[in-house]
């Protein structure tokens, strides 16, 4: 079930699946206090504020507020037009933290030994600001370089993943 | 005396651990091949989440080797429905967003390592490659191979695969700074048996109204394209030269591949000029770089998974043959 906690933080079920979650977290005071740890997690090493006692009170709090549960999702994925409310960006918060806390946990590893893990920096992200027939230009030039390099080691289809990502668009 | 003592010491200390590096170093390499194999030959089916910049997004990848030859299909599951499916050496790119399929038949180059000898010999000339430790991913024990560049042309590439079959489970791309640049990373997969072949089926519906790019090419041979490097990247070459109806109408533009065995850099080019599209210069597009510049009447795009100051040198150097 930890994993199920994890992979629910991660935005890594289906809905099912992430309301079976949900419930079963609700029932079982294990299941919620690894929920809690997550959450404490995640803030901590964003140096959140927040990490006060009672704060994951709170949050508990603002879950069982709302009658409709969601499975969270990286904030930056939510798309405006999926109309998710309020609550949700509450817990998008939350889950991003902890995804984040993914990232830095995987840490570097250094090529003469173990080196002390250091936290993950995520590189800037690229804006749009091209009209959308150059981005299918640029998605097709994407493509076409995908389709004849291979992928190096990344096996099969999934280096195509960059083509059909949302943030294939272009920018400075 | 003691003195030489130490030396001498020291000296034997410098020679052993340059050999358990050249051993490592070939065990690395060895992983590679192991990590290229596997995703060739072994039935898998998981989720993995891909991270580009700050943005995550969780798809499916299913796939199958039969009778038939190789079969695979990955869907996006956040945001947009759009999903990619491949069936031997045909590639469809469906999206349904705007209605389009990208279909390419020109096969994948399996060119990581597609000579196992040449492509170690370039892989150890700019890469320090080695092992890292034994670690967990998606409930599964895995190697991790390092790859760090040797100069700034390239990414420093790092790998997880599956202990027992080799299969990639994880990998990430750093830059000079050691930020993440892209990351894919499965967090459920199932290997070998137990794979769900129903998963290969298309999900989405696609008709006649749909707009169908084919953007299979016309190979041709390097001295056919007509464009030299006035001054070669190091560790970078010239892979493949195709004509594809890609231009803006349709018309077709000169595709240029560049690889060192790892990493690739395209070059499209076509007529344009400034300020045509989105401008010049260096740009990107998730983990892909791109960097444009305009010679004579001609538009250049150069792109890849390589730092800009990469981009920028090959694009530079690219001059018409004389």
């Amino acid at each position: 079930m930890k994993d199920e906690v994890s992979s629910l933080l991660d935005g890594a079920l289906d809905e099912a699946f992430a309301r079976q979650t949900l419930d079963a977290m609700r029932k079982n005071e294990a299941q919620k206090n690894q929920w809690d740890l997550y959450c404490l997690i995640g803030d901590s090493l964003r140096g959140d504020p927040a990490t006060r006692p009672g704060f994951t009170d709170d949050v508990m709090a603002l879950i069982r507020a709302e009658p409709t549960v969601l499975a969270p999702r990286a904030e930056s994925r939510v798309a405006a037009s999926e109309g998710m409310g309020g609550w949700s960006r509450r817990i998008l918060a939350v889950a991003a933290s902890v995804a984040m806390f993914g990232v830095v946990g995987w840490g570097v590893t250094s090529l003469v030994g173990a080196g002390a893990e250091q936290p993950l920096v995520i590189a800037n992200e690229p804006v749009n600001l091209f009209a959308s027939g150059d981005e299918d230009l640029h998605r097709n030039y994407v493509f076409v370089h995908q389709a004849m390099n291979g992928g190096g080691a990344t096996p099969s289809a999934i280096h195509f993943v960059r083509t059909v990502a949302n943030d294939s668009g272009v920018g400075r | 005396m003691r003195s030489l003592v130490s030396l001498f010491a020291s000296c034997i200390l410098l020679v052993s651990s340059g050999a358990v590096w050249s051993q490592t170093s070939d065990e690395a390499l060895s992983w590679l091949s192991r990590i290229s194999s596997a995703g060739q030959r072994m039935n898998y089916s998981g989720i993995f989440v891909y991270q580009s910049g700050s943005g995550f997004e969780t798809s499916r990848i299913t796939h199958v080797v039969d009778a038939g030859g190789e079969r695979e299909r990955l869907e996006v599951l956040d945001g947009s429905p759009r999903e990619v499916i491949r069936r031997n050496r045909e590639v469809k790119c469906v999206l349904p967003d705007t209605r389009t399929i990208i279909i390419d038949r020109s096969g994948r180059q399996r060119s990581f390592p597609s000579r196992l000898g040449d492509a170690h010999r370039t892989l150890s000339q700019f890469y320090d490659v080695g092992l890292g430790a034994v670690e967990r991913v998606a409930g599964f024990d895995t190697r991790l191979v390092v790859l760090a560049p040797r100069d700034d042309l390239r990414y420093r590439h790092e790998f997880w695969a599956e202990l027992s079959t080799g299969l990639l489970l994880k990998s990430r791309m750093l830059d000079e700074n050691g930020n993440v640049v892209e990351q894919f990373a499965f967090t459920d997969v199932i290997i070998g048996d137990g794979v769900d072949q129903g998963l290969l089926k298309p999900r989405i519906e696609t008709n006649d109204g749909w707009r169908v790019i084919d953007a299979d090419g016309q190979v041709l041979t390097s001295g056919e394209s007509g464009w030299v490097l006035a001054d070669p990247l190091p560790g970078f070459e010239l892979r493949s030269v195709s004509k594809r109806p890609l231009g803006r109408g349709g018309k077709p533009i000169l595709h240029l591949m560049y690889g060192d065995g790892l990493s690739a850099i395209s070059v499209f080019i076509e007529p344009g000029e400034a300020g045509s599209g989105g401008g010049l210069g260096p740009l990107a597009s998730g983990p892909i770089n791109i960097y444009r510049r305009t010679i004579d009447d001609q538009l250049i795009t150069v792109l890849g998974e390589v730092p800009q100051v990469a981009l920028r040198r090959l694009g530079d150097a690219l001059q018409p043959a004389p």
